[in-house]
């Protein structure tokens, strides 16, 4: 029994190249393994960089001497090398455009003698659809030689990209198995590329997600212009209109469909154009039924899936019931680089700010990534219902950001401040704290001789002897060998 | 000769008391069965749990035993140690702020158990004999001695107590076993850590206190201060006080509104001597007869309604005033404790179930409660369970919704703040009951920061709670109390 099914095995194996050699050969010439460097943002101690590891991942030949990969291959990453399979030598490659909303990044290589007898690829006319099939090349697993899978489609819907932490967008889904280095590898339908490989569930075998073809003509549209502006948001969040009761309240007739806005993001597209309780009726022209879903070229899709295809500075248009009257309405797409959406950053050192041995820094994503949600104080949960409500619960209003004291660098001037660490810091000297620029002008006008700083939610303030606080600080970041004091980024947020 | 045979019936007397005759018969099994409601559909009932803990005589008839295990009962049944008859006990008083409960069984067997005598103070080190039954109903004795005493809070309240650590040898089985000294009651086991063999249990002055109160015609219970406080050891905040910097005192940090401590006290202020003692500025104080407590002890130790002389230190002077101390009063809350798990006040109209946010509701999750439940929720829990805007200020919300016809398109909605009940606005279920006594239903719910209301079609709602009602098998779609 063993034999036959290792017998088997082995001709299972070998079938594969044999059979796809003939027409796929040239796709060596256009996928290449990505050798990086990378090191990451330490966020408890923001002054020095993280440990730094080393990994690979892969990416296929854009037309124009660019190579097209994965945000995630190439962020935080301090030395980034490409190779094409069957060549010795590693060029020397440097990122271009980095979109984190998306996961996609675009390269460039130095020296153009890498692109000599590459082919680069292009991208197909139309997606997949279920149950057709696909191929997965990559270096997985830190192989030299290419990898090809091949699968089908089992689903195209939309998944929480894992780089960003909070955007979603569409994803395909296929049955072949991805896996650590497949990463930014090109997925095929008719030779033409129609995805690229990304993110894997752990838990699961044989099921892979790869971005879509949308999502790339969108990054590459986007990226046309010289820079990567990222995808706008609407910022609406919606209530479906069933009950009669509502509609009728809302001046809905029987025959009219939509639904009701429920929320605006202050940081969305939407502000300031649509409002509380309008009724949105159409988009762009499609009729919004009452659950969300517009009729889109023969599928069903989500209203917002329209905004998904558009870029910053586009319009949307919308009919919409505003007290019981139908207004058309054009709402121009913008991207407020907003503070409190809490989205993975990368290649960015944290901002920070030092005093008498109390580290300060911004609330981020990456700080909140430190904590085991599954075992948080009160203080832990805080930080983290502040990220989550910030704009729903109006904690973000006169704000830039939410400073929160990291960390304690042990010092006689700082014992009894333990009790303080993750609070986030309402005001200093009296001084309301919107930002970290804001931090060292209120600590310069102690009162009295003390430092006074309170905390949200907290009714004992902390306290500072100024005089011992400013006879500390040098020898403070001596003993514990910061090279300065502050990383605070000079503009303001826009 | 005569002065050693003195001695010698000394020393026989002593040890006579050491292990009084009556221990078998001063102790009882508790056997309880118990069914908590169900937090989030309160008709409902959680599967019934059986817990066994022992229980102490402590007059005839009346059995002393912790809180927790007759929390939520529908039966109690005593058992004497070796018998087999099991008798039917009532819950005379039960009080979660101190963890003790006091039973009554029928008088005929009464005569059964004869009570223990209490004992008085036991300062660290004071040798203990603990008891219990062993698996054939036999007692079982262990020594130990009360190796800390502390104020510290009880697993059923904020509050805290004093309590006595004791290490015995015994290998505690349950709680609610006596702890005797020279032959006296000198404690309630409470909670058992088998890891580090320490018994943690109520003192005698304590139990004693609750048992006299419970009996009486009215239950007084125990005095809180309804204060927040903070130490003040930083040497910097001390001086920013205009305190001497190894000085005395802690920080009031908020105290709870219309409280005795409201009347006297102000945030800022450094408490120096409380009821005739001085505070240092971690919050103890010197106790005669314990040694250094928690200054907790000082307003525990006293009944509701007495008046204490506080001095605090205020606008750089030491004042001296007087704070009245009250029982606790947990519908005084934002957020009420509800550790009894008392079922709450509800409605549920049109599908939609709405109550009061309690601690208990909160609580339903189990351990990871902070991160199960609706983050807005606990951090209003967090920040704000003891102090509401005004007296009688609630938290009204929105638990879900059980789909139906009528609510079509609002059933994913669930634990949301209300704010409006048909446009009205609502801070209690009071409100809310009153509006809907005064509208004839429900039809029309504002949740806050949510723009889009829920609206339920008025014509429609009586047939719907009748529909809803039946297949969602709901026995009672309100349950009001008669107090409001």
């Amino acid at each position: 029994m063993k034999h036959i099914l290792r017998i088997y095995l082995l001709i299972g194996l070998a079938a594969l190249p044999r059979a796809s050699t003939a027409g796929l050969s040239h796709l060596r010439e256009s996928v290449v393994k990505i050798y990086v460097t990378a090191q990451r943002e330490d966020f408890q101690q923001p002054w020095q960089g993280g440990t730094s590891g080393s990994g690979n991942g892969s990416g296929y030949i854009l037309p124009g001497k660019r190579i097209l990969t994965n945000a995630h291959v190439v962020s935080d990453t301090r030395f980034i090398e490409v190779q094409r399979e069957g060549d010795t030598r590693r060029y020397p490659a440097k990122v271009i455009f980095a979109a984190h909303d998306c996961d996609l990044a675009m390269l460039e290589v130095t020296d153009p003698q890498f692109f000599d007898n590459t082919r680069p690829l292009s991208l197909g006319k139309t997606m997949p659809e279920l149950n057709d099939e696909v191929l997965v090349l990559g270096y997985p697993m830190g192989g030299d030689r290419l990898s090809l899978t091949k699968g089908v489609v089992s689903r195209i819907d939309y998944a929480l990209y894992s780089h960003s932490t909070v955007d979603s967008h569409l994803v395909l889904q296929v049955d072949a198995a991805i896996n650590p280095g497949n990463s930014g590898g090109p997925v095929l339908f008719n030779d033409k590329v129609i995805g690229l490989a990304f993110q894997g569930i752990m838990a699961s075998q044989n099921i892979g997600y790869a971005i879509p073809l949308p999502v790339i003509e969108h990054f590459l549209a986007d990226v046309a212009d010289g820079s990567y502006d990222g995808y706008p948001e609407l910022g609406v969040q919606h209530m479906e209109l069933i009950a009669p009761a509502l509609r009728r309240d809302l001046g809905l007739s029987d025959n009219q469909s939509g639904v009701v806005v429920a929320y605006i993001d202050p940081f969305g597209s939407a502000k300031g154009f649509l409002q509380d309780r309008d009724v949105l009726l159409s988009i762009d022209g499609y009729s919004i039924a009452n659950d969300g879903s517009v009729s889109y070229d023969g599928n069903t899709v989500e209203y917002t899936e329209l905004i998904e295809r558009k870029q910053r500075g586009d319009k949307v248009k919308f009919s919409i019931l505003r007290d019981h009257r139908i207004l058309s309405l054009n709402v121009p797409l913008a991207n407020r680089n907003d503070p409190f959406l809490y989205r993975q950053t990368y290649d960015e050192q944290p901002e920070y700010w030092i005093t008498g041995g109390l580290v300060f820094s911004p609330l981020s994503r990456g700080y909140l990534g430190m904590f085991n949600a599954d075992v948080i104080t009160p203080a832990i949960h805080r930080l983290f219902y502040y990220a989550d409500f910030a704009k729903k619960d109006r904690l973000y209003e006169g704000r830039e950001a939410f400073i929160v004291l990291i960390s304690r660098l042990p010092h006689p001037v700082n014992t009894y401040c333990e009790e303080y660490l993750n609070q986030i810091v309402r005001t200093v000297n009296g001084k309301f704290i919107r930002s970290m620029k804001d931090l060292e002008p209120a600590m310069a006008a102690a009162s009295n001789g003390f430092h006074v700083i309170t905390f949200e939610g907290q009714d004992n303030p902390l306290i500072l002897d100024a005089e011992a606080t400013a006879k500390a600080e040098n020898e403070i970041l001596f003993r514990y060998n910061i090279p300065s004091s502050s990383h605070v980024k000079k503009e303001s947020c826009p | 000769m005569k002065p050693f045979i003195l001695s010698l019936v000394l020393v026989l007397s002593l040890a006579a008391t050491a292990f009084p005759n009556n221990m078998e018969k001063a102790m009882v099994q508790i056997i309880v069965t118990a069914q908590r409601p169900d937090a989030r559909l309160p008709w409902r009932r959680e599967r019934p749990v059986l817990r066994v803990s022992y229980g102490i005589v402590v007059a005839p008839g009346r059995i002393l035993t912790t809180e927790d295990t007759v929390r939520n009962a529908t039966l109690v049944e005593v058992q004497g140690s070796g018998q087999s008859a099991k008798y039917t006990a009532r819950i005379l008083k039960a009080d979660p702020r101190i963890d003790a409960a006091l039973l009554a069984i029928p008088d005929e067997v009464a005569g059964n158990f004869s009570p223990i005598t209490w004992d008085g103070i036991q300062p660290r080190g004071t040798k203990v004999t603990l008891a219990q039954f062993d698996n054939a109903g036999q007692l079982q004795t262990g020594d130990g001695r009360v190796s800390e005493t502390s104020v510290s809070s009880l697993p059923s309240s904020p509050n805290a107590v004093l309590t006595l650590n004791v290490l015995s040898d015994l290998k505690l089985e349950r709680i609610g076993a006596p702890v005797y000294a020279n032959g006296r009651l000198a404690g309630m086991a409470i909670r058992y850590d088998a890891t580090n063999q320490i018994i943690e249990a109520l003192p005698a002055t304590l139990l004693k206190r609750f048992t006299e109160s419970a009996t009486a015609p009215q239950y007084r219970g125990f005095a809180t201060a309804g204060l927040s406080w903070a130490p003040m050891i930083d040497p910097a905040k001390r001086k920013y006080h205009g305190l001497k910097e190894n000085g005395r005192g802690v920080l009031v940090l908020r105290t709870t509104p219309d409280s005795g401590s409201a009347r006297a006290l102000e945030p800022g202020d450094v408490i120096l001597s409380w009821d005739g003692s001085v505070i240092d500025s971690h919050g103890y104080y010197m106790d005669p007869e314990y040694g250094r407590l928690g200054f907790p002890h000082l307003v525990s130790k006293r009944n509701p309604g007495d008046t204490v002389q506080v001095t605090v230190y205020r606008n750089r002077q030491e004042t001296n005033v007087t704070v009245t101390l009250e029982a606790y009063d947990d519908n005084r809350a934002l957020i009420p404790q509800n550790t009894e798990g008392v079922p709450a006040e509800y409605l549920m109209e049109g599908g939609l179930l709405i109550r009061e946010l309690t601690a208990d509701y909160l609580s339903a999750f189990g351990n990871r409660w902070l991160v199960l439940n609706s983050p807005q929720l606990v951090n209003l829990y967090l920040t704000r369970a003891q102090f509401p805007d005004k007296p009688g200020d609630r938290v009204v919300i929105l638990v879900g919704i059980l789909p139906d016809d009528i609510n079509k398109g609002y059933e994913m909605i669930r634990d949301q703040i209300i704010t409006h009940v048909n446009g009205k606005p609502v801070s209690s279920m009071k409100d809310v009951f009153s509006i809907r006594k005064t509208d004839g239903g429900i039809s029309h719910v504002t949740l806050k920061n949510f723009a889009a209301e829920i609206m339920l079609e008025p014509g429609a709602l009586a047939k719907a709670n009748s529909r809803i009602a039946e297949s969602y098998r709901i026995p009672s779609l309100i349950l009001e109390r008669k107090g409001n």
